[in-house]
């Protein structure tokens, strides 16, 4: 299962990166320390090789989480229909911040930081419970 | 009238008498004779009683008596009854008041023994009797001479009588005393003698020649002084003429006419004034002349004075070819022994009189009626301060009814205003002669007048008006007046032209300067300065030209340079004919509420600063520090679960003390950021040099811009100092710097730019331009100098540096832009004010 994790700091990176792989949840992870950079890798593998996970922190020099998520909204449909679930992974714990994920379909959950493997089992159950076809993603990882 | 006594006297005096005394009618007849008849002549007295006085004389002499007359004196022959001759001396007089003669009779000597009583006889009688010898020569001068001319006898005995004679008269004599020698009497011409004392008398004479008598052989002559019936006559003569000459040379217009109108006499006036000849007039009665339409009413008016009654009537006479004259007639009858025999008519021409009489009585009414007009009151006192005239307007205030007040004193009218100030001035006018102007009250209406009280000859003129009003209004105006001067706020009265007129004292007290400093002068010119807001201004001077008040707040100066608000409320004021004629400016000082505001305004900026801050540290809290603590949090966990010989244990060991240097880092920061914050106002401003702080923060960056080959090339900066916070300004310079060698661009080396300026004295601006990598400004926009932003994800940052720079030029009051292009590189630029 091929997972994107986006976060400028690169201690956060790690920490997200061994918990899933602890938890055994994905096979592939994609590391991205700016959202453009996850930006340009995701959008023309839209049809091919969409992330099935995508954590996105919300904090982020030049461009930060929302606007991620705002250069994404063009794109929702093909997202939905490849399965990708998008999930904001941060330390904020400003209700604003939680509130403001509401209005984006997009985002599947929040998560505030740090991850464990509680919040890793959460993932798992809801990517089950969406997933039509949970060995496809398997396939194509 | 002889009473009986004097009768009986006189009876005895005749009879008892020498001398022979006969009463003679006009025709000689004797009505009496007396005693002596009978003892002289012989002759019975009554016998003689209707005897002519001739058949008493000789035969021989009666021819003389009968040519001479019976008149003087004269000597004749009588014969008694036996025939014996009597010669008699007579002396014929007049009787006064009666045609009767006296004859008195004297008889003479034969001889000269008669002569003594001749003599008496002569000096007796009224005449004055004198003898002159054949030459003109006297020889016996006698009668009342002495009296009448005052020569005695000696005077003139000897002498020749007509030397005597005045020269003028002496022809005429002298042709009577040739006469004599053909008649014995003759009466001669009066003529003037004269007397003793120089003076001319005119005498009556008769002279009787006795030539033939050869007993006397002269002439007689019996004079009597007629002197003051001449001078009688004359002035008789006299007094006609001048009569004469009042009624020719009258200018009335004058008539004498009989009773039933007749003209006798006309004068010279009359004549002209009808252009016609006396003649024309003469006989024919005055209507004729007169024009058909008053002829009935002359005849009317003189059938009554010729009643007797003296008529006066005027009346319009127009004559052909003459304007209409105005004519006073007076007819006065002349009555003379209880009858009308004339009538004096005179008539004067009084039609300039009358004119004048017209235009007097019309003047008359003019000033009644002008003074009916006039608004003032007006009455007139005579002398007594009685009431003279009074017209309406007097009525009216005084509250009187004029025909109840003429002729009434002033004080008996009103007893009470004795003593007031109307009395005393009134007073004051007519006994001094001068005008008095006063105001005073009048109880009875309880109304204020102003009096004017002109004296005059013929007492006191008074005009008055109802001020009452005039003084309620005085009044409101100056409580209005000192509610402007007294006022807390400012009053501005300006011209049309918006030049100051006046100012009350609050506008001196609230701006320091007085009228005399500002009339004439426009408010703007005094009161604004450099901050007054000068689109306010403009806005002023535009409403200033439409005509409705308006209101604006302004900042002004006051004459110490301090700064004053004030709220102004400027009307226009308009005269009746709409003419723009003056602004009133009412201010009010509002500086402290200004200062409230203003402090309420900062205390706004304050707490929304605050706020904002408090936003921006729950932002840093729930990011930068919760960040590496949640890091910290789950690099823990790892560790937890790993086993401490895995191969990722001591790498995750590390990133732990990483992740809490950072927590540790960010409340580092944080109590920077606080304690700048804290200092900020309780700091004193240094001044301090520019280039001394710079080249500090050059040279303690100096190992990292080595590093990169970066220069900073320094301009301007040469003596500029700057009032601020030393620390604040090294920390300036040094982030700026080193943000500038953090984000330099890779492909060039690095070139940072500094230029400083003064400005506006104390103030500087700071120019910090680099070539480095950039960013992009409408990217970035208001968050390029929030804490924790970063714009680069290739360096290392934490994103604290430009709010630091940020917050710091605040805290010393100034103000920092940044203009960037991507690749190109960054310009900040920096102003800082002490104020």
């Amino acid at each position: 299962m091929l997972t994107y994790l986006i976060d400028d700091d690169p201690i956060s990176l790690y920490l997200a990166e061994q918990v899933l792989l602890d938890e055994g949840l994905v096979t592939e992870i994609q590391l991205f320390g700016a959202a453009e950079d996850a930006l340009r890798c995701l959008v023309p593998r839209l049809a091919t090789a969409l992330p099935q996970l995508i954590l996105l922190d919300l904090n982020m020099p030049l461009m930060d989480g929302w606007q991620f998520l705002d250069a994404l909204a063009p794109h929702a449909a093909a997202l939905r229909r490849g399965g990708c679930h998008l999930y904001i992974l941060t330390s904020s714990l400003a209700t604003a911040d939680v509130a403001k994920v509401k209005q984006y379909e997009l985002v599947t959950a929040i998560i505030h930081k740090p991850i464990g493997a509680a919040e890793v089992q959460a993932i798992k159950a809801q990517l089950a419970v969406a997933a039509p076809k949970p060995g496809s993603a398997a396939r194509v990882g | 009238m002889a009473t009986t006594s004097d009768t009986r006297i006189l009876e005895a005096w005749l009879d008892s008498s020498a001398e022979v005394l006969c009463v003679l009618d006009a025709q000689g007849q004797l009505l009496r004779a007396s005693a002596a008849c009978g003892q002289l002549l012989g002759h019975e007295p009554a016998a003689l009683v209707g005897q002519s006085f001739a058949s008493l004389v000789a035969p021989a002499d009666r021819p003389a008596l009968a040519q001479a007359g019976l008149a003087g004196g004269f000597t004749c022959q009588c014969l008694r009854p036996d025939g014996a001759p009597v010669s008699l001396a007579w002396v014929v007089s007049k009787v006064a008041g009666g045609p009767e003669l006296l004859a008195v009779g004297r008889a003479l000597p034969a001889a000269p023994e008669p002569r003594p009583l001749n003599h008496v006889l002569i000096e007796q009688g009224f005449d004055m009797v004198a003898v002159l010898d054949k030459k003109g020569v006297y020889t016996y001068v006698g009668g009342a001479t002495e009296r009448i001319l005052g020569y005695r006898p000696e005077d003139m005995l000897g002498r020749q009588g007509l030397n005597f004679v005045h020269p003028e008269d002496l022809p005429a004599i002298r042709a009577s005393l040739a006469a004599l020698c053909t008649q014995a009497v003759l009466t001669m011409p009066e003529f003037r003698f004269r007397a003793a004392d120089g003076e001319w008398k005119w005498l009556q004479s008769t002279a009787s020649s006795q030539l033939a008598n050869p007993e006397i052989q002269a002439f007689t002559l019996s004079s009597r002084d007629v002197t003051e019936q001449r001078r009688k006559d004359c002035e008789l003569a006299k007094s006609e003429q001048r009569f004469r000459l009042l009624f020719d040379n009258d200018l009335t217009l004058t008539t004498f006419q009989t009773a039933d109108g007749r003209v006798l006499d006309a004068n010279q006036a009359l004549l002209t004034f009808l252009k016609k000849e006396k003649h024309e007039l003469l006989d024919r009665t005055s209507a004729e002349f007169l024009p058909a339409d008053v002829r009935d009413l002359f005849r009317e008016k003189h059938a009554l004075a010729a009643s007797g009654q003296r008529v006066r009537f005027e009346t319009q006479v127009r004559l052909p070819g003459a304007p209409e004259q105005t004519l006073k007639v007076t007819k006065t009858p002349l009555i003379a022994n209880g009858e009308v025999v004339g009538i004096h008519c005179g008539m004067q021409d009084i039609t300039a009189m009358a004119a004048a009489q017209h235009l007097i009585k019309r003047q008359a009414e003019q000033l009644t009626t002008i003074l009916e007009s006039i608004t003032d009151a007006f009455f007139s006192l005579d002398k007594n301060m009685n009431f003279t005239y009074l017209n309406r307007e007097t009525e009216r205030l005084l509250g009187v009814n004029r025909a109840e007040c003429l002729g009434k004193n002033i004080w008996n009218l009103f007893p009470d205003e004795v003593g007031s100030p109307y009395f005393y001035n009134y007073v004051r006018a007519a006994e001094s002669g001068q005008t008095r102007h006063f105001e005073a009250f009048f109880k009875p209406t309880s109304s204020w007048f102003e009096v004017k009280a002109f004296p005059s000859t013929e007492g006191l003129s008074v005009y008055f008006s109802d001020i009452t009003d005039r003084l309620e209004s005085d009044r409101q105006i100056e409580r209005l007046a000192l509610v402007a001067r007294k006022t807390d706020n400012g009053v501005i009265i300006t011209d049309a032209q918006g030049r100051i007129d006046w100012v009350n004292e609050s506008f001196t007290k609230h701006t320091g300067y007085t009228l005399a400093e500002v009339a004439g002068q426009t408010p703007g010119s005094v009161l604004q300065g450099p901050e007054t807001d000068s689109a306010t201004v403009e806005h002023i001077r535009t409403r200033m030209t439409q005509r409705r008040p308006f209101s604006a707040t302004l900042l002004n100066y006051k004459k110490s340079g301090k700064k004053v608000w004030f709220s102004m409320d400027i009307t226009p004021v308009y005269d009746e004919s709409g003419q723009l004629t003056q602004f009133i400016a009412l201010l009010q000082n509002i500086t402290y509420r200004k200062e409230i505001e203003a402090s309420q305004a900062k205390m706004t900026q304050d707490l929304y600063r605050q706020n904002r801050d408090l936003q921006q540290f729950a932002y840093v809290i729930s990011h930068n520090l919760r960040g590496p603590l949640s890091n910290a949090l789950g690099l823990a966990s790892l560790l937890g679960k790993s086993d401490k010989h895995a191969r990722h244990f001591d790498n995750t060991l590390g990133l732990l003390g990483q992740s809490m240097t950072q927590v540790d880092t960010v409340l580092k920061d944080l109590n920077t950021v606080l304690s700048i914050r804290d200092q900020q106002d309780v700091q004193q401003p240094e001044l301090v040099l520019l280039a001394d702080v710079c080249q500090q923060a050059q040279h303690d960056l100096r190992d990292a811009l080595h590093q990169c080959g970066g220069q900073v090339h320094l301009t301007g900066a040469e003596g500029v100092r700057i009032s601020g916070n030393r620390a604040y300004l090294y920390s300036i310079f040094y982030n700026l710097l080193s943000n500038a060698i953090k984000y330099r661009s890779p492909d060039r080396p690095l070139a940072v730019a500094i230029h400083c300026a003064s400005e506006n004295g104390s103030g500087a601006s700071i120019s910090f331009a680099d070539n480095g990598s950039g960013f992009d400004t409408y990217k970035a926009g208001s968050e390029v100098f929030q804490l924790y932003k970063r714009f680069h994800t290739n360096q290392r940052g934490r994103g604290i540096g430009l709010f630091l720079v940020k917050t710091h030029v605040e805290a010393m009051g100034g103000k920092i832009e940044v203009t960037s292009a991507v690749d190109a590189g960054t310009r900040f630029v920096i102003h800082l004010d002490p104020h």
